[in-house]
C-alpha cells in the first residue's frame, strides 16, 4: 500500500539536498519543484486497444543569481538528474539579463486543502480500465447501427508535487484523478457527426452510462437542417459551450501579467461594471471534487478561492507570486505548471476552476426564455483561435439546435458564431440553475444576445 | 545502449511476448523568450528514457520509464507484458505485425552550422538582430516578443526482429511578433522560420534575422488600417503555410490508418475515389531537401525501425494513399510508410504525419494568382485553427486582404475561414508552383494526448472558389 505522507517526505528530502547542493554551486536562491505522476492511460478506437502505463517524473529548477534568474528540468530524479536541472539552471543565469522586477520566490507558508484523495484508484488495474473503456464501446455501438467510431480515453493517475525553496518553504500535495473522455461519430447517407462526453473526478471514474449519453446525442443530430440565417439572434449555450467561451474571455483578461504588461481588456477595469450585475465568477482552486486542485499552487503558495466578478463588477485579477510582487497586489495562487512533462514548465499564471454562481432558471425556462434561437452544446471549434487581445472570435459549433417559440425543434447543421469575449459579460440573458463540474469549472448554462450567427 | 535493450526484449520473449519493440529517446530543448528587451525565459530540458511496445497474443501494451537502472527497467517491460496478456482476451481489433529483416543504420546529420554544436552567444545574436530591426520598421509598438526554439537529441530503435536504428533528430527556429497599439486597438504582426536547418539557412535573403524582425513589424503597423473583414462566401487566394495547416489539420489526419481502420475517418471507404478537382495533390514525406523555402523537418525512420516513404495521399484529385504504422499496415493493407510516431519516450507510437504539403500547380507568381482570384480575399499565415473527425474545419489567418481586379485593395483584420476539407479540395481551381514548407518548433501536432509532434507543413498558394469567411462581429 502507497503511503503519501512516506512519499511526500521521501521527495521533500531529495528537493533539501538539491537545494544545498544549489547554494554551493553558487545560487543566491534556488527553488526546486519534484513531479511524480504514475498513471494509467487505455485508450479505445472503435476496436484498437492501447493501454500503457509509466510514471511522469522528473525535476525542475528555478535559480536566482543577482538579479537573473534560470530554470531547467531533467527527466528522472536521481541524483545525476537533480543535479543536470540545477547546473543547467545556474548556466542560464550566465546568459539572461537582470530582471529588475524579480524579488523572491514564495515565502509564505500557509497551506490550502489539496482536495479529496481517493486510494482506490492506486490499487484499480489496466485490465479493469479496459472492461471499463469496453463497457463503454458496447453501450454506444448497441445505441445504433448508425453509430460508426467510438474513441474512448479512459486515464487515472496518482502522484505526489513537492516544492522546496532555499527560503525555507517545503510543502507538497497528492493527487488521485480519475478521467473518461469518449468521442463518437455516427453516419447516415453521406452525413457525419460528432459529439463528446467525459466524466472527471478524484475517484475512480464511472464507466457506466457514458457511452448511451454520447451515443444518443451524436444519433441526434444526424436529422440536423441548415439553419439559413446570417445574423444575430440570442444562442442558449449549454454547461460546457459556456465553460468554454469564459474561459475564453477570462483566461488573458485577468491574468495578472497581461495586466501588468499592458495587454489585458480589463486592465483599467477594476471595480467596474463590466457585466450584467446577476454576474458572479469566482476563480476556485479548492473545489474538492475537482482533479484539477491542490494544497498549493505549483511555486507553493496556497491555492485558495478568488472572487472575479461580482454583481457584474470585476473584483480581482488572478496573480502568481512574481506578478503579484510587480503589480503590489496579493498573490492568488494561481501559479500552474503545465506541460506534457509537467516538471518541464515553468509557473505560469493560469486560472484554477472557473465558477460561475447559478441563477434562478432551470434548463426549460431558459429555452422558453430564448423564444426564438439556437441552443449550442458541447464543443467549439476553434474557441483558442480567438484574438485575445482585442477579443474578437468566431467558432464553429456542430451540436446546435434550433429553439422555435420557446421550443426545441430541430438540430441544425454546423452554425459559425462570431462576437467579441469582452463584451459579451453584457450580452447575458440569463444564467441557468443547472451548475455542473465541467472541465473548466462549476458551470451553468447561459443565455447570450447580439453575436452574429451564419449558417 | 543496443546489448542492454536486446537482453530485455529477449526476457520479455522467454515470458511469451510475440514481438517487442525497444525504443531510447533523448532530447534537449532549449527555448529562448525576449519580451520588451528582457529574456523572459531561457529554459533548458531534457527528456530521456526508455519505451517498450510488447505485442501478445493480437495485443499490444506499452510500458516506459525514465529511470535506466536495469532492475527497473526490466521490472518496466514485464508491466507492459502483464497488461498485454491481460487484455488479450478482450482485443476486437488484433495488432499484430509482419516479420521482416532486420536493418541495422546509424545516420549523421549534414548541417553546415548545427545548431546544438554553436555557442549560445551567437544564437542569442540572432534575436537580437530580429529586435532591432523590428524596432527601427514598427510603429506604436506596445510589445515585442522574440523566440528562439531547439530541440537535438538521438534515438536508439531495437526490436525483436534485431534491426537496430541510431539517428539524431533537431530542429532549430526563431520568430517575431510585434504587437502595436493603433486607435486603441492591439493588433499583432509575426514571421520567422523553422525546421531541421543549419544557422546557414539564417544568412539567406529573405530568412535573415533583420528580415523577420522587419516583416512582422510592417505587418502589425499595416494591420493598424485594416478594415474588417466580411463575413460569407468569397473566392480566395490561400497562402502556401496556411494552405500547409490544411492539408495537415484538415485532409492529412483522416488518412492517419487507425481512424481508418477504426472507421473513425470520413476516408474509410473512399480508396481511389476522385475527391478533389484535378490540380489537387497532397503528399507526406519524411525527408526533403532543404532550400530557401523549404525547412523540412528530418525525419528519416519512425518509432517502428521503418524508413520514411514518400506517401502520395492524393494525386490528380483522386485518394490514393493513408499513413500506416506496422500494425495498421498488416491490418489494413498498403506500404509501411513510416509515420508511427510517439511524442516521446513516455508514448507508445501512432500513426502521424511526416511533412505534409499540397502539391504544386502551374501559375507562375503570387501576381498570375491574383489575376485568376480576380476579386476575394488573399488568407495568409495560420494563426491557428482546428478540425473535426468529420473533415469539418476552422482557421484563422494571421493576414489578409480584399482583392478586387486581380490587386490587393486593403488590409483585412484576423479572418477565419470554415468548411469541410472533403468539399473544399473539390473547389481548388489551381495553384501555383513554387512550395514552401516549414517545421515549427513552437506549435506542432497533438492527437491522442501526444502533443506537440514536430511536423512539417505547406505547399504552394492555392486559388479556391467560395470558401465561408466568418468575419467579425459588430
Amino acid at each position: 500500500m502507497i503511503d503519501f505522507d512516506d512519499w511526500k517526505s521521501n521527495l521533500l528530502a531529495k528537493i533539501d539536498s538539491g537545494l544545498k547542493e544549489g547554494k554551493n554551486l553558487g545560487a543566491d536562491a534556488l527553488e526546486l519543484y519534484i513531479g511524480n505522476i504514475q498513471n494509467i492511460t487505455v485508450q479505445m478506437n472503435t476496436g484498437l486497444i492501447d493501454a500503457k502505463q509509466g510514471g511522469i517524473i522528473g525535476v525542475g529548477c528555478r535559480c536566482q543569481v543577482g538579479q537573473k534568474i534560470g530554470f531547467a528540468s531533467a527527466s528522472g530524479i536521481e541524483d545525476s538528474e537533480i543535479s543536470f536541472a540545477i547546473k543547467s539552471a545556474l548556466e542560464a543565469t550566465k546568459n539572461t539579463q537582470d530582471d529588475d522586477h524579480w524579488k523572491t520566490f514564495v515565502q509564505d507558508t500557509k497551506i490550502g486543502n489539496e482536495g479529496r484523495i481517493d486510494t482506490d484508484i492506486i490499487n484499480f488495474s489496466p485490465e479493469d480500465v479496459v472492461k471499463g473503456t469496453l463497457k463503454i464501446y458496447d453501450e454506444a455501438k448497441n445505441y445504433d447501427a448508425r453509430i460508426k467510431s467510438v474513441e474512448i480515453n479512459a486515464s487515472l493517475s496518482y502522484g505526489v508535487i513537492a516544492i522546496g525553496n532555499t527560503l525555507g518553504i517545503s510543502k507538497s500535495s497528492a493527487i488521485t484523478n480519475g478521467q473518461i473522455y469518449a468521442e463518437i461519430t455516427a453516419t447516415q447517407n453521406s452525413k457525419t457527426k460528432a459529439s463528446y462526453g467525459y466524466v472527471l473526478g478524484r475517484g475512480i471514474p464511472k464507466f457506466e452510462g457514458l457511452g448511451n449519453q454520447v451515443a444518443e446525442k451524436t444519433v441526434k443530430m444526424l436529422k440536423s437542417k441548415p439553419l439559413d440565417y446570417t445574423g444575430q439572434m440570442r444562442i442558449l449555450f449549454d454547461n460546457d459551450t459556456t465553460g468554454q467561451l469564459l474561459q475564453a474571455a477570462l483566461y488573458n483578461s485577468i491574468n495578472g501579467k497581461s495586466v501588468v504588461e499592458g495587454r489585458s481588456a480589463f486592465e483599467d477595469k477594476i471595480n467596474s461594471q463590466i457585466g450584467v450585475p446577476f454576474l458572479n465568477i469566482i476563480d476556485n482552486g479548492q473545489l474538492p471534487e475537482d482533479p484539477k486542485t491542490q494544497a498549493i499552487d505549483d511555486e507553493g503558495f496556497a491555492r485558495q478561492r478568488t472572487p472575479i466578478i461580482e454583481k457584474g463588477i470585476l473584483k480581482n485579477f488572478i496573480f502568481d507570486n512574481y506578478y503579484s510582487q510587480i503589480h503590489g497586489s496579493v498573490n492568488t495562487g494561481n501559479a500552474k505548471r503545465d506541460a506534457l512533462q509537467i516538471y518541464e514548465s515553468i509557473p505560469m499564471i493560469t486560472p484554477n476552476s472557473i465558477c460561475v454562481s447559478p441563477g434562478s432558471k432551470d434548463y426549460e425556462s431558459l429555452i422558453t426564455e430564448v423564444e426564438n434561437g439556437i441552443l449550442i452544446m458541447d464543443y467549439l471549434l476553434g474557441m483558442h483561435t480567438a484574438n485575445l487581445i482585442s477579443g474578437d472570435f468566431s467558432v464553429v459549433s456542430s451540436q446546435g439546435y434550433k429553439i422555435e417559440n420557446g421550443e426545441i425543434t430541430n438540430p441544425i447543421d454546423s452554425v459559425s458564431i462570431a462576437g467579441n469575449l469582452y463584451k459579451s459579460f453584457n450580452q447575458i440573458i440569463a444564467i441557468g440553475n443547472d451548475s455542473k463540474l465541467t472541465d473548466i469549472g462549476e458551470i451553468p448554462s447561459i443565455i447570450f444576445d447580439g453575436f452574429t450567427i451564419s449558417g | 545502449m543496443f546489448d542492454k535493450m536486446q537482453t530485455l526484449i529477449q526476457k520479455a520473449e522467454s515470458l511469451g511476448a510475440d514481438f517487442v519493440d525497444a525504443r531510447y529517446d533523448s532530447t534537449t530543448l532549449k527555448t529562448v523568450i525576449k519580451e520588451n528587451g528582457i529574456i523572459t525565459q531561457f529554459k533548458t530540458s531534457k527528456r530521456s528514457g526508455i519505451g517498450f511496445n510488447v505485442y501478445y497474443q493480437g495485443a499490444t501494451a506499452y510500458s516506459f520509464s525514465a529511470d535506466l537502472n536495469s532492475d527497473v527497467l526490466e521490472s518496466t517491460i514485464l508491466k507492459a507484458l502483464k497488461i498485454a496478456k491481460a487484455i488479450a482476451p478482450s482485443v476486437l481489433i488484433r495488432s499484430e505485425i509482419d516479420r521482416k529483416d532486420p536493418i541495422e543504420v546509424q545516420l549523421s546529420h549534414d548541417l553546415k552550422e548545427p545548431p546544438w554544436l554553436i555557442d549560445i552567444e551567437s544564437k542569442l545574436e540572432l534575436i537580437d538582430r530580429m529586435e532591432s530591426s523590428a524596432k527601427e520598421y514598427g510603429e506604436n509598438i506596445n510589445s515585442l516578443n522574440l523566440l528562439l526554439g531547439e530541440m537535438y537529441g538521438e534515438k536508439i530503435f531495437t526490436n525483436s526482429e534485431g534491426t537496430k536504428i541510431n539517428w539524431k533528430p533537431n530542429l532549430f527556429d526563431i520568430r517575431c511578433r510585434v504587437v502595436s497599439k493603433f486607435n486603441g486597438n492591439l493588433v499583432t504582426g509575426f514571421d520567422g522560420r523553422g525546421g531541421s536547418v543549419g544557422l546557414e539557412a539564417f544568412k539567406n535573403d529573405g530568412l535573415t534575422p533583420e528580415d523577420f524582425g522587419k516583416n512582422a513589424a510592417l505587418r502589425a503597423k499595416e494591420k493598424g488600417k485594416a478594415k474588417r473583414a466580411p463575413a460569407g462566401e468569397f473566392r480566395a487566394l490561400i497562402e502556401n503555410l496556411l494552405g500547409g495547416v490544411l492539408a495537415h489539420e484538415s485532409f492529412g489526419h483522416l488518412t492517419e490508418a487507425d481512424l481508418l481502420l477504426s472507421k473513425g475517418s470520413p476516408l474509410h471507404d473512399k480508396l481511389n475515389q476522385k475527391l478533389g478537382s484535378d490540380v489537387v495533390s497532397i503528399i507526406d514525406e519524411g525527408v526533403l531537401n532543404r532550400s530557401n523555402l523549404v525547412f523540412p523537418y528530418f525525419l528519416p525512420y519512425d518509432d517502428q525501425g521503418i524508413k520514411t516513404l514518400k506517401t502520395i495521399l492524393i494525386e490528380d484529385g483522386i485518394y490514393k494513399g493513408f499513413l500506416n504504422s506496422r500494425t495498421t499496415a498488416k491490418a489494413l493493407g498498403g506500404e509501411l510508410t513510416g509515420n508511427s510516431r510517439a511524442v516521446d519516450f513516455t508514448f507508445a507510437p501512432i500513426p502521424r504525419m511526416k511533412n505534409t504539403y499540397f502539391g504544386p500547380g502551374d501559375l507562375n507568381s503570387e501576381e498570375e494568382a491574383l489575376e485568376v482570384l480576380h476579386k476575394g480575399i488573399y488568407a495568409i499565415q495560420s494563426a491557428g485553427g482546428q478540425v473535426e473527425g468529420s473533415g469539418d474545419f476552422l482557421f484563422n489567418a494571421n493576414r489578409a486582404y480584399w482583392i478586387e481586379n486581380g490587386e490587393i485593395q486593403y488590409p483585412l483584420r484576423d479572418v477565419s475561414l470554415t468548411g469541410n476539407i472533403l468539399d473544399f479540395i473539390t473547389r481548388i481551381e489551381n495553384a501555383t508552383k513554387e512550395i514552401k514548407i516549414v517545421a515549427p518548433f513552437f506549435g506542432g501536432c497533438g492527437k491522442s494526448g501526444q502533443s506537440p509532434l514536430t511536423v512539417g507543413l505547406g505547399g504552394p498558394k492555392l486559388v479556391v472558389n467560395n470558401v465561408r469567411f466568418g468575419g467579425e462581429s459588430n
